[in-house]
């Protein structure tokens, strides 16, 4: 399993505000780690699975990695885009220049880009993408 | 005796970095074009990648005076200005096949030895 997987679950997942604004699957709040979502969840939905980039970041003396993750927001096109859009600014808020507590690693700096627009037919879409260095403890 | 003429030096600077932003352009347009090629799912999309996306995929190097910009990308067709976007990142129904970001930023070390003419 990824570095960031459960450390993105646990502070997305965490967060009341974000919570509340997503649908539930199987009790629990719609926030997926596998990539598609289930066929069967209800929207709105987030989705991050697996680094885009992975790349070693090591200096002389110590050890890490340079990485770089998507989290995917999915919504209902109903003709107003607010509910995408604050659940996109929430995840941004959760994860831009924040401790991300990684087993084994000490956080070092994260960013978030965008979030940029992923609009479907159906759906309204917005991306954000993290990148973080992570270097070893 | 050493004269040091700025703008000498400036002028072939820039005329380095674009010959071998050239290099770098065309070795990352290659590597995001295996990457794509590689691509099994799904197997529907096949002959849009292979075939549409991987031909308008291509890079150009744009020369300004402070600076010279290498783009990578998938050019916009009469039909589309965002070939190649859903592949990138996925969608709500079809899981992510990055292949442009990973063509840099995995290659980042080369592409600066590429960029030093090494």
């Amino acid at each position: 399993m990824s570095i960031l997987t459960s450390a993105i679950y646990d502070r997305l997942s965490g967060d009341a505000t974000l919570t509340a604004m997503l649908a539930t699957y199987k009790g629990l709040p719609a926030i997926f780690t596998t990539d598609p979502a289930p066929g069967d969840t209800g929207l709105p939905f987030i989705v991050t699975a697996g680094e885009v980039t992975q790349a070693p970041s090591d200096t002389k003396t110590t050890r890490g990695r340079s990485l770089t993750r998507d989290v995917r927001c999915y919504a209902k096109a109903d003709g107003s885009a607010v509910v995408i859009e604050t659940i996109a600014e929430c995840v941004y808020a959760l994860l831009h220049r924040q401790m991300l507590p990684i087993n084994g690693y000490q956080w070092v700096i994260s960013n978030c880009a965008g979030p940029i627009v992923a609009d479907e037919k159906d759906f309204y879409g917005r991306i954000i993408s993290l990148s973080l260095v992570a270097q070893k403890e | 005796m050493l004269e040091w003429d700025p703008s000498e030096f400036k002028k072939k600077l820039i005329s380095d970095l674009a010959e071998n932003g050239e290099i770098v352009g065309k070795f990352v347009e290659n590597d995001a074009r295996q990457r794509l090629l590689a691509i099994k799912d799904p197997k529907w999309g096949e002959a849009y990648r292979s075939k549409l996306v991987a031909r308008l995929l291509s890079y150009e190097v744009i020369i300004n005076s402070n600076e010279v910009v290498i783009n990578v990308g998938v050019r916009p067709s009469s039909t589309s200005r965002r070939h190649g976007f859903y592949i990138e990142i996925g969608t709500k129904k079809w899981p992510a096949h990055p292949f442009l970001r990973p063509a840099v930023f995995m290659n980042a070390a080369k592409i600066v030895a590429l960029l030093a003419g090494k």
